[in-house]
């Protein structure tokens, strides 16, 4: 399991937006898919799987928050996922 | 290999999380070189790095936990957190730094190499750089010198493709950058960087032959940028399928597949000690931030010991030094000897290469018909004469002429003065130090800084300045107020030969970076020049008129015009005034100027610089600071005119600040 987060990508260290997802919640994404869309200093960015796997959702589009926030997981398996996603309703 | 892909994949998830300032490279596709080179190296033997230096470090033997600790900005870092991911050094290691700016480290490998080479001891240098560099032209200037002085060096080229967002096959010239060799006449091999056994075999005999003293070799090491240039680089000049196919690139997983090794337990180990470094790179303390401004220059609190090795040399350059010679006997300035300005410069060169075998000197034509043998090589002396002489009592390999290559022979002046020499370099008319103005500006200076103290940088710095010789805009200027406005340098301007004898000595036995400005107008002016141990401390200012109605505060050639004012005051019209000479102008003696200035409680500074941003400009502001209530009027500036320095007579004497000039200003306040 991948934790997914807001990532810093430069030297700006503000919040950041998580404008949308570009892949649909519980599918399969491999790694270097553009999995969702950030803005950080009004630029916005494509933010790309790191690993391959099953893409877990965690929040909503339009979320604003500090860097490092964690917005969702990869999960290595459909098992994970399904155990995940019941694990984590918080 | 593996350590550095451990450590990297680490830096790229913490960078993420935000917790680690700034930015930072990854060395992920390049682990193959690093590995490969620096298997034939040993903790003596020295290496430049690149902004991208996670992996040197790693490979030349750095521990995950004080580099971490660096990244992360904290006081337990390898650098004290001065540095950064971008300017990594363990000079315990041999290694000279990570350096920011692209090519930066190139040239100072090669001083590291005259070091080895003067010193004889046997080690080598590796400068990694990437092929943006090699578009530099430091990389030129730095493979002509070693080439020419056939020096122990191995340039490796780290070919990524990329520089930035600038491919290769757009910028530059030649489809192999290791084809360059052959414009400086040494081997260029061109090898696949990801493949750690193709390395280490041509690794081996480059380092073979810069130990047997055949001279440098050119390695292109072609990679794969697997990440963006840095952490987070959206990367929108690379195709998503060019991107996904450089992620899959793993030298590591390729070397441990070819060779049949499982290391599955070593890769557990390695990252429990990554978890380790990271949990105590957290908890670590930050500097503490009333400490701002340590480590910028090496500060003894008497005067400086004469040739007291760097503290952090490697311990086979400490152990080659000689032990320190026997003091000079005392000076005798009472003796009468008077002497020039030329003379004053040529013995405090000669004098302190007596004494210290360390030192050397370096510049265009200080010999003259390098190369020529008697009569023609060594009559020159120099442009100025100055360093007549020195060829044949100290040889070719302490008295080296440069080819026209600023950049690359004070780069290697500065390598060599973090490898256990102590460099006098000329560089003729300061018009010429833009061209090595990163020399002295992003490294000499700033080196000992951003590496925490790890390093001194005993290197002098001589120039000519001024105008007055009709030379015209591009062989007159000053730079005073440019250089002194530099932290990490000490700048000296003197007037006298006395003066400049003392100050030069304690030039080159300084530990710092000190830019010597030697005022062309004074070169054949002469004064009393004692013998013997007659250093002067830098940072003192001498008052060398007494007077109680105003201060004449100068430096260089303004003395003189100070001198002559003074005289025309007191003579025309009853004026008292004081002078006094600063000699250093930086740090500036704020002390005897502040004290002379409550007793006249007026001022005039002589400045032959253009006036904005001018050296007269910040004493005027430390002297309002200082003594602004006591103050009877302005402190007036003498100036050069606000323009280059023209050629025409008449213009240029307008351009000068001038007896009329200081003896107006005077009588204006």
């Amino acid at each position: 399991m991948y934790e997914v987060i807001l990532p810093k990508t430069g030297m700006y260290e503000g919040d950041v937006t998580l404008i949308s997802w570009l892949v649909e919640d519980r599918s399969t994404v491999r790694a270097g898919d553009p999995i969702f869309l950030m803005e950080s200093e009004k630029v916005e960015m494509e933010i790309e799987a790191e690993v391959d796997g099953w893409m877990l959702q965690k929040a909503d589009p339009g979320t604003e928050a500090p860097i490092g926030t964690r917005i969702g997981f990869i999960c290595e398996s459909e098992s994970e996922l399904v155990q995940f996603s019941e694990d984590s309703e918080d | 290999m593996l350590r550095i892909r451990l450590f990297e994949d680490r830096v790229l998830q913490e960078f993420a999380k935000g917790e680690m300032p700034g930015f930072v490279h990854t060395y992920h596709g390049s682990e193959a070189v690093a590995a490969g080179v620096c298997a034939h190296l040993e903790d003596s033997d020295v290496i430049t790095s690149t902004h991208r230096g996670h992996g040197h470090c790693i490979a030349k033997g750095c521990d995950y936990a004080s580099m971490m600790a660096e990244l992360y900005g904290r006081e337990t870092g390898l650098c004290r957190g001065r540095g950064g991911s971008m300017h990594i050094a363990d000079f315990t290691r041999g290694i000279l730094g990570a350096n920011a700016i692209v090519g930066g480290g190139i040239s100072l490998a090669v001083g590291a190499a005259l070091a080895a080479s003067v010193l004889d001891d046997g080690r080598v240098a590796v400068s990694f750089f990437g092929d943006g560099a090699a578009n530099q032209g430091i990389f030129h200037e730095s493979l002509n010198l070693a080439a020419i002085w056939k020096l122990p060096v191995i340039f490796v080229c780290e070919n990524n493709g990329w520089a930035e967002s600038t491919p290769v096959s757009y910028s530059t010239s030649v489809d192999d950058i290791s084809q360059r060799a052959h414009s400086y006449d040494m081997p260029g091999v061109a090898v696949d960087g990801s493949d750690y056994l193709a390395v280490h075999q041509t690794a081996s005999v480059a380092v073979e032959r810069a130990r047997s003293g055949e001279g440098p070799t050119l390695i292109e090491a072609k990679v794969v940028r697997v990440r963006g240039h840095y952490v987070g680089d959206p990367e929108q000049y690379r195709s998503r399928e060019e991107r996904r196919s450089a992620r899959g690139a793993d030298p590591v997983a390729a070397h441990l597949e070819a060779s049949g090794r499982d290391l599955q337990e070593f890769t557990e180990e390695l990252k429990k000690e990554l978890d380790k470094a990271v949990e105590q790179a957290k908890a670590a303390p930050w500097p503490d931030p009333s400490e701002v401004e340590r480590y910028v220059l090496d500060e003894p609190a008497a005067e400086p010991p004469p040739a007291s090795p760097p503290t952090a040399l490697a311990p086979s350059v400490a152990a080659s030094r000689e032990p320190p010679p026997a003091s000079p006997p005392p000076a005798s300035p009472s003796s009468g000897r008077t002497g020039t300005f030329r003379q004053a410069v040529h013995e405090a060169v000669a004098e302190a290469m007596r004494a210290d075998p360390s030192v050397i000197v370096l510049g265009e034509d200080i010999s003259g018909g390098s190369g020529l043998g008697p009569p023609m090589e060594g009559a020159m002396g120099g442009t100025f004469g100055v360093t007549k002489g020195l060829l044949e009592e100290f040889g070719s390999k302490r008295v080296r002429d440069t080819p026209i290559s600023e950049a690359g022979f004070t780069g290697a002046a500065v390598g060599a003065s973090l490898s256990g020499l102590r460099p006098v370099v000329d560089l003729m008319w300061s018009s010429f130090s833009p061209y090595c103005f990163d020399q002295i500006f992003n490294q000499a200076a700033k080196m000992r800084y951003m590496f925490g103290g790890q390093t001194d940088v005993p290197l002098v710095l001589r120039m000519a300045v001024g105008a007055g010789l009709r030379a015209g805009g591009q062989h007159s200027d000053t730079f005073f107020s440019v250089f002194a406005s530099i932290p990490g340098v000490r700048v000296v301007a003197p007037f006298s030969p006395a003066d400049a004898k003392g100050l030069l000595l304690s030039a080159i036995a300084d530990n710092n970076p000190v830019v010597f400005l030697e005022h062309m107008s004074l070169y054949r002016t002469s004064g009393p020049l004692p013998e013997g141990d007659c250093k002067i401390p830098l940072g003192s200012a001498s008052v060398v008129r007494e007077g109680s109605d105003v201060s004449l505060i100068a430096f260089s050639a303004g003395v003189q015009l100070a001198f002559e004012a003074a005289e025309r005051l007191a003579d025309k019209h009853g004026i008292s005034a004081e002078i006094i000479d600063l000699r250093t102008i930086s740090p500036l003696d704020t002390e005897t100027l502040a004290a002379s200035v409550a007793r006249t409680r007026r001022a005039v500074v002589i400045d032959e610089s253009p006036p904005r941003c001018s050296l007269a400009s910040e004493i005027a502001a430390v002297l309002t600071e200082s003594n602004f209530g006591r103050l009877r009027a302005p402190i007036a500036r003498v100036c050069a005119a606000a323009s280059p320095v023209p050629f025409s007579p008449p213009l240029e004497d307008a351009y000068l600040p001038s007896v009329e000039k200081v003896t107006s200003a005077v009588l204006e306040i």
